[in-house]
């Protein structure tokens, strides 16, 4: 009794179908069918997933302006340190970020205003009033440390602190808050 | 290249493994018909993919399920697409594992030597619907909070234990939050395992039987050299069934063409129907509402008419025991249904018991969707007529409350809320706003509704808006 299930060993089989028909053989034939139609399912289904994946590259944040305070208590030399949150779309939910500010008034009118997140990788800097970096702004994540006007002065930084457009409206101290690309030599938004 | 194909040959040995499966023969006589079951697998593959697409932008959490699939069918690219994808294959997978199931019955394919292909099969049947009663109540919609409320009540009915295991399947008093959680779990892990063990059997036992010949054919032998010697006999079938294959076309490409031929037009009606008729996305649901209507999916429809004939202390007969008197029909079928005729026109009884069950499932279908009430909803006291219903219905479609609180629920800030409009606007206005805001309004950033909506279309979902006062709503 033959074995059923025996695998059909002899290519030859196939062979002599194919010369029957001549020209390109039906099982060349179905076989590039066989491809197209798969081809085709797998480019009218995988355009859609593609953006579907892809969905999220197409959301920006959008910088907004926030109050910091009354402008006319930033006053001496002191860096100040602002804390405020922030409302974002989080998908289908709308959350509470809370960001922070560096605020350095320059005279009564002017203030430099620098976005809490050092420019390596994001990390709270702050402004040391004692020890080693006194006067100046120290990120203990990789050490970096900057100036009161935001340049870098040792470690990995790649760029100055992020300066942010301020005005100032009825006595309100008022930033344009954005966010940067860390780690980058540009300032790029995100 | 040939030095890396020969060395992955010798480690995996990917040409012989698909040399035993694919390069065999299978028996004359197969034709387009035997691909169901391959278009099941096809079907099931694009469930996966897109049920993990989905799972991505979504929350098993009454809070935040409902906002999450709008989310999807509205801010994620394509969204709205792949979710249809996925809402009209569990549809099509449903109706094509039951056509499945009646064609190899029909064709006898379940005789020997195939009796446990056909109890894998069963049990894929089984999941699949499991995937269908799980997979609704995840919108967190009105159609899936009260058609799951409906459904898992019916469990409650089974006398003795009925309360117990209601409590089981929520996980609690009502369908709630850990219901949700539950059939999110079943959905996606559960059965999703389950089915795809059950499938790799039946799938391998395929393989290893083969496919089986039509009955005509298998009864009048091969073509040349007719004899029905052996027709019957265990000891000479595998010599018969050898003689079909022996002529037969392969596996690969042919039967496979065949099969994708299928696939390729199933894909073509889905896609269609995702971008033809879309999903339906019901309101949020409401536990408080006592006006809606639940009704399950189709494939629930006959069992849900069957209740009403099983009233009160029996319910639990037409809840219970019927659906599982057919399903031990169907874990039986080899045992009870095993001459050596396959033609279906020599099996009376069994066309006979397989013609009564249908005809009474689609009997009781299509009985309850008779005398499913017109959709007579009442929202606020007022009874909305069904132009004010399909406005209802495209507010959803179009997802209006992306942008605006309509009826209770929305985004409170970009758009304007649109209750109490009728307070502020005229018909004429409203429906003149919609068609082009600008018109009305420089400013406005809403884009025209048409022509994406016909004008038609625009004045039904005018007639829904101006019945939303706004007290009313608020208490």
């Amino acid at each position: 009794m033959p074995d059923p299930h025996a695998i059909d060993e002899e290519e030859g089989n196939a062979d002599a179908e194919n010369s029957q028909h001549g020209g390109v053989s039906r099982r060349i034939f179905l076989s590039y069918l066989s491809m197209a139609i798969s081809g085709f399912i797998g480019v009218i289904a995988g355009i859609p997933i593609v953006g579907y994946l892809v969905s999220p590259l197409s959301k920006q944040e959008v910088a907004r302006w926030i109050t910091l305070g009354k402008a006319s208590d930033f006053k001496g030399p002191e860096p100040k340190f602002v804390t405020f949150s922030l409302t974002r779309r989080d998908g289908w939910t709308e959350v509470q970020d809370s960001r922070a500010c560096w605020v350095i008034p320059q005279d009564n009118t002017t203030y430099v205003v620098f976005n809490g997140k050092c420019t390596h990788l994001g990390c709270a800097y702050s402004w040391r009033t004692t020890g080693e970096h006194t006067d100046k702004f120290f990120c203990p994540c990789h050490d970096g440390v900057y100036d009161r006007q935001g340049t870098v002065l040792d470690g990995p930084p790649p760029r100055p602190l992020d300066r942010l457009e301020t005005k100032v409206e009825n006595d309100q101290l008022m930033v344009l808050f954005q966010d940067f690309r860390l780690g980058s030599p540009a300032k790029e938004p995100l | 290249m040939n030095q890396t194909k020969l060395w992955l040959e010798e480690r995996l040995g990917v040409g012989k493994a698909f040399k035993a499966i694919f390069l065999r023969h299978i028996p004359i006589g197969v034709n387009w018909w035997y691909s169901l079951g391959s278009a099941a697998l096809f079907i099931f593959i694009l469930q996966v993919v897109t049920g993990t697409l989905l799972a991505m932008n979504y929350v098993p959490s009454p809070d935040h399920a409902y906002d999450s699939i709008r989310y999807i069918m509205s801010e994620v690219t394509s969204g709205w697409f792949i979710r249809g994808l996925h809402h009209w294959g569990a549809t099509a997978m449903v109706a094509i594992v039951i056509l499945h199931l009646i064609s190899v019955f029909v064709m006898g394919a379940h005789h020997y030597p195939r009796e446990a292909i056909w109890l894998f099969g069963v049990g894929l049947l089984l999941v699949t619907v499991g995937f269908g009663f799980t997979g609704y109540l995840l919108p967190w919609d009105q159609k899936a909070y009260w058609a799951t409320t409906v459904g898992t009540n019916m469990i409650g009915t089974v006398p003795g234990v009925g309360p117990a295991l209601l409590q089981l399947v929520r996980g609690g008093a009502d369908v709630g939050a850990v219901t949700l959680t539950r059939f999110y779990a079943m959905h996606v892990m559960l059965f999703p395992v389950t089915i795809t063990l059950l499938a790799a059997v039946h799938f391998v036992l395929v393989l290893y039987h083969g496919v089986s010949v039509s009955p005509g054919l298998w009864h009048k032998g091969v073509p040349g050299s007719e004899t029905d010697a052996g027709v019957g006999a265990k000891e000479t079938y595998q010599e018969r069934y050898a003689s079909f294959k022996a002529k037969g076309p392969y596996f690969w490409p042919d039967l496979i063409a065949e099969d994708l031929r299928v696939a390729l037009v199933l894909f073509l009606i889905l896609v269609g129907l995702s971008v033809l008729v879309g999903v339906p996305l019901d309101d949020r649901a409401d536990p408080t509402d006592t006006a809606y209507i639940p009704r399950p999916e189709w494939y629930f429809m006959g069992l849900f008419e069957l209740l009403k004939y099983f009233p009160g202390a029996v319910e639990w007969v037409g809840v219970v025991l019927v659906p599982s008197l057919l399903v031990v029909l169907l874990l039986a079928t080899p045992w009870l249904s095993r001459g050596t005729e396959r033609r279906p026109l020599k099996r009376p009884l069994g066309m006979a018991v397989l013609s009564v069950v249908l005809a009474g499932s689609v009997f009781l279908t299509v009985r309850a969707y008779q005398t499913t009430p017109p959709s007579v909803v009442a929202e606020h006291g007022v009874v909305l007529t069904s132009q004010q219903l399909r406005g209802r219905q495209l507010i959803q479609q179009v997802g209006c409350r992306s942008c605006h609180f309509i009826n209770g629920d929305g985004d409170t800030k970009k758009g304007p809320p649109l209750d109490g409009i009728n307070q502020r606007l005229t018909a004429a206005d409203v429906h003149l706003f919609m068609e082009n805001p600008k018109q009305l309004n420089p400013v406005a950033s809403m884009k025209p509704l048409i022509p994406a909506l016909t004008h038609e279309d625009v004045e039904a979902i005018t007639q829904y808006l101006l019945t939303l006062d706004e007290e009313a709503i608020q208490q």
